[in-house]
């Protein structure tokens, strides 16, 4: 009874020394892998409106606009399948690892063809410090 | 008739005055003890201290559970408290439809007035003490067995069949520890030659009694742990069983009174520990003696804080056979030995 409590407290005592699991989570941000499916990348001059994309989406997130050759993606529908991304030939549509895409209002879910062209990079600041 | 009315105002006029200066002259004789009571070590110092508390318990947990404790809110979530008591605040008190409502609203407050009554006869030091008995040991014990009653009728009171588990299970659990608390205080009172909290830890100036009885300080220890029912033996509090026990009913400004009170309970029994067995107010040569008692009331926190982030609770059939096989007669013997000893070798004990 006493070994026990004192491997215990040993074993307590040891945990102390050691740094702590916890991510500073907005200042660190776990290391998500590269093939990780977030949102896309969108490159319109590879674009020939093919429509294959629209066609293989299975909730319907993509809608093409065939003489722009513009496509915008409705994330409040998109479940990051990336049927699209296999099914474009032309190299136009690739996923990035970006998945905070929250916004404050559902029609900012729907991102335009300039918006979808390049990754974000905006700096958000939190209480006075940068958040990466 | 109007000359009537002046004379009625004169007179309301002077009543007013004497009382008034009657509550000032009373003031300012006391002043010290006001302040005792309000500010150090009273009712400011201990909602203070129970913060602290938390705020230690919360970040000592984490680190053993290799996470860190609240960070954001103040330097080192030192403000976290404060947050979480705004909120509390702020939230609308809601009263079951089955709950007896007068006691449903008093027992909160009746639960926190034992525990700093209690907290007002630690003997902090000579004159810092707020207050003063030659009973002292015996009428903190008598108002620490209000907390039981309260536990049994508000599991009872708040109309519903979780709290009215909780309700049970914390009125055997503190009935059946409340044995073993009082009795390790007897060794020390016996040692002393008295139940006066103040004298105990005035004896203790050359040698202090933990290095004669460390089964009773062991024994007051777990038996206080049980008291202010924390993880091991928090089978009435058990979260992941019956929400919160007796007092899940409770939320918004009771649910405050209740944490802040419990916190409370384990600054009084921190404070009984040093007083009984680490020597209350002598120590450290170079601190008045108020501040050596809350330098060792600080260490028994931290001990009590690291026991309960590591143990996990017990079954209710444990719990009993810890209180009744265990524990009582542990006490017990630890008592018949010290009687021994002082009966038959009192030269071996440097205390008369």
């Amino acid at each position: 009874m006493v070994h026990k409590m004192l491997k215990i407290f040993g074993r307590v005592f040891s945990q102390t020394l050691h740094k702590p699991f916890t991510v500073m989570y907005p200042f660190e941000k776990r290391n998500v892998p590269t093939n990780h499916r977030g949102r896309h990348i969108f490159i319109q001059k590879n674009c020939t409106a093919c429509t294959m994309c629209a066609r293989v989406c299975p909730t319907v997130a993509i809608h093409l606009n065939r003489e722009k050759k513009e496509i915008s993606i409705n994330y409040s529908r998109c479940i990051f399948c990336s049927f699209c991304v296999d099914a474009c030939k032309f190299n136009a549509l690739h996923s990035s690892p970006d998945y905070e895409l929250s916004e404050y209002s559902l029609d900012n879910l729907t991102y335009s063809p300039q918006r979808l062209g390049a990754p974000r990079n905006d700096k958000v600041k939190w209480r006075g410090k940068e958040c990466i | 008739m109007i000359v009537h009315q002046l004379d009625f105002l004169e007179d309301i006029g002077s009543i007013l005055q004497s009382v008034l200066s009657t509550i000032f002259e009373l003031v300012e004789q006391n002043s010290f003890l006001l302040f005792k009571v309000l500010v150090f070590p009273g009712l400011l110092f201990i909602i203070f201290s129970a913060i602290t508390l938390v705020w230690l318990e919360r970040k000592i947990w984490g680190r053993i559970q290799d996470r860190r404790g609240p960070t954001y809110i103040g330097k080192f979530g030192t403000l976290q408290l404060i947050a979480d008591a705004i909120k509390l605040l702020s939230k609308e008190t809601i009263v079951p439809s089955k709950a007896y409502r007068l006691m449903y609203r008093f027992l909160p407050i009746l639960n926190f007035a034992a525990v700093a009554i209690g907290i007002a006869l630690i003997p902090f030091s000579e004159e810092w003490a707020i207050g003063r008995s030659n009973v002292s040991l015996i009428l903190v014990y008598a108002l620490l067995t209000v907390i039981p009653v309260v536990g049994l009728l508000a599991g009872w009171a708040s109309g519903s069949k979780y709290p009215l588990v909780g309700g049970f299970r914390f009125a055997s659990q503190q009935f059946g520890f409340g044995v073993p608390l009082l009795l390790s205080a007897v060794a020390p009172a016996l040692l002393a030659g008295s139940i006066d909290l103040m004298i105990i830890s005035q004896r203790q100036s050359v040698i202090w009694f933990i290095v004669f009885t460390p089964l009773s300080f062991i024994t007051f220890i777990v038996a206080s742990v049980a008291e202010i029912s924390k993880v091991p033996l928090d089978i009435p509090d058990a979260d992941a069983e019956i929400v919160w026990g007796w007092r899940t009913e409770y939320s918004g400004v009771y649910f405050l009174i209740y944490y802040f009170a419990q916190y409370l309970e384990l600054f009084l029994f921190a404070g009984m520990a040093t007083a009984l067995f680490l020597g209350g107010g002598s120590g450290i040569p170079f601190l008045p003696p108020v501040l050596t008692y809350l330098v060792k009331m600080f260490v028994v926190s931290i001990m009590i804080t690291v026991i309960t982030s590591s143990l996990h609770r017990v079954r209710m059939d444990q719990l009993l056979r810890i209180c009744w096989r265990i524990l009582l007669p542990l006490t017990l013997l630890n008592i018949a030995g010290i009687m021994l000893v002082l009966a038959y070798f009192p030269q071996l004990l440097p205390v008369s």
